[in-house]
């Protein structure tokens, strides 16, 4: 019997390594597993917080076009023209700032969105085209409805999660 | 021909085919269709009685600005990119205004609808 063990001892360690590695390996594997759970769990939070950073970015951004479409009204009323061009900037720049911010499934909210910018450039041109004029700009029905819808869209955008979920029929 | 040819044809087909929709502007004479992250406005410009009546498209972008146009008969100014129509694009231009008038009015269904009226009384 000695002389099994001593002429197999060889044999012996290397099982009792194969054994070692085996319960290392599984170890390892599940030490990699729970490296990876932990991985997904701060990538999910991390992705939650820059979603909740994009979102409040989002908010902030609306209410300060919807803002900035009130100004302008109240611009236009008290015919400050040259000031309502200023505005009209600040308006162009929130509301790319909005698009660039929308998720892709937004599609609908973002044409609508990129539908006001070029109504915001009507507008805009037909200001600048008066401005300076001796008379006061003459002003069609249109351009006021315009300012409006800008101001409508804008809002219908504050309700939902992201940008808004309801947004008006496609003019 | 050019990717403004193109354009223009897409456009007029589109909306031939009513499946553009063209939206009002803060003018009368103006109308905007938006394709995906770009707008399309067409414009019909009176110049008043000794000059003729013209048209002009431009191509916006969804940051607002105008990255290309055709105007069939004021040269584009400097630092603004954009072409002067020749005969048919302006042929054309003054077809896709009026196309996009009538879209937006629905001028066809109003016209059937008077005739149908008028029949009747």
């Amino acid at each position: 019997m000695d002389g099994f063990w001593a002429s197999n001892w060889g044999n012996w360690v290397s099982l009792g390594g194969l054994i070692v590695s085996l319960g290392g390996l599984v170890v390892v594997f599940f030490q990699a597993r729970k490296a990876r759970i932990a991985s997904q769990a701060a990538q999910q939070v991390a992705t939650q917080t820059s979603e909740r950073i994009a979102r409040y970015l989002q908010t902030v951004s609306l209410e300060r076009a919807i803002a900035a479409t009130q100004r302008v009204k109240l611009l236009h009323r008290f015919g400050a023209w040259e000031a309502s061009l200023e505005q009209y900037q600040v308006l162009r720049t929130l509301i790319t700032e909005i698009v660039s911010r929308m998720g892709p499934k937004r599609d609908q909210h973002r044409r609508l969105l990129v539908n006001d910018q070029a109504l915001l450039r009507s507008i805009e041109r037909e200001v600048s085209e008066q401005v300076g004029r001796s008379n006061p700009p003459n002003l069609s029905a249109n351009f006021h409805r315009a300012v409006d819808q800008i101001q409508t869209d804008l809002e219908s955008l504050t309700g939902g999660s992201e940008a808004g979920d309801a947004p008006r029929e496609q003019r | 021909m050019n990717a403004i040819d193109d354009v223009l044809d897409a456009l007029l087909e589109r909306t031939a085919a009513g499946r553009l929709t063209w939206n009002p502007t803060a003018t009368v004479d103006e109308f905007v269709a938006t394709v995906g992250e770009v707008s399309v406005s067409v414009r019909e410009i009176s110049q008043g009685a000794l000059f003729p009546t013209r048209h002009r498209m431009e191509i916006i972008n969804s940051e607002g600005w105008a990255i290309d146009s055709l105007d069939s008969g004021e040269f584009p100014r400097e630092g603004v990119s954009g072409a002067l129509a020749n005969a048919e694009q302006t042929s054309r231009l003054s077809r896709l205004y009026e196309s996009a008038r009538r879209s937006k009015f629905d001028v066809q269904s109003t016209l059937d609808q008077l005739v149908r009226d008028l029949r009747n009384t």
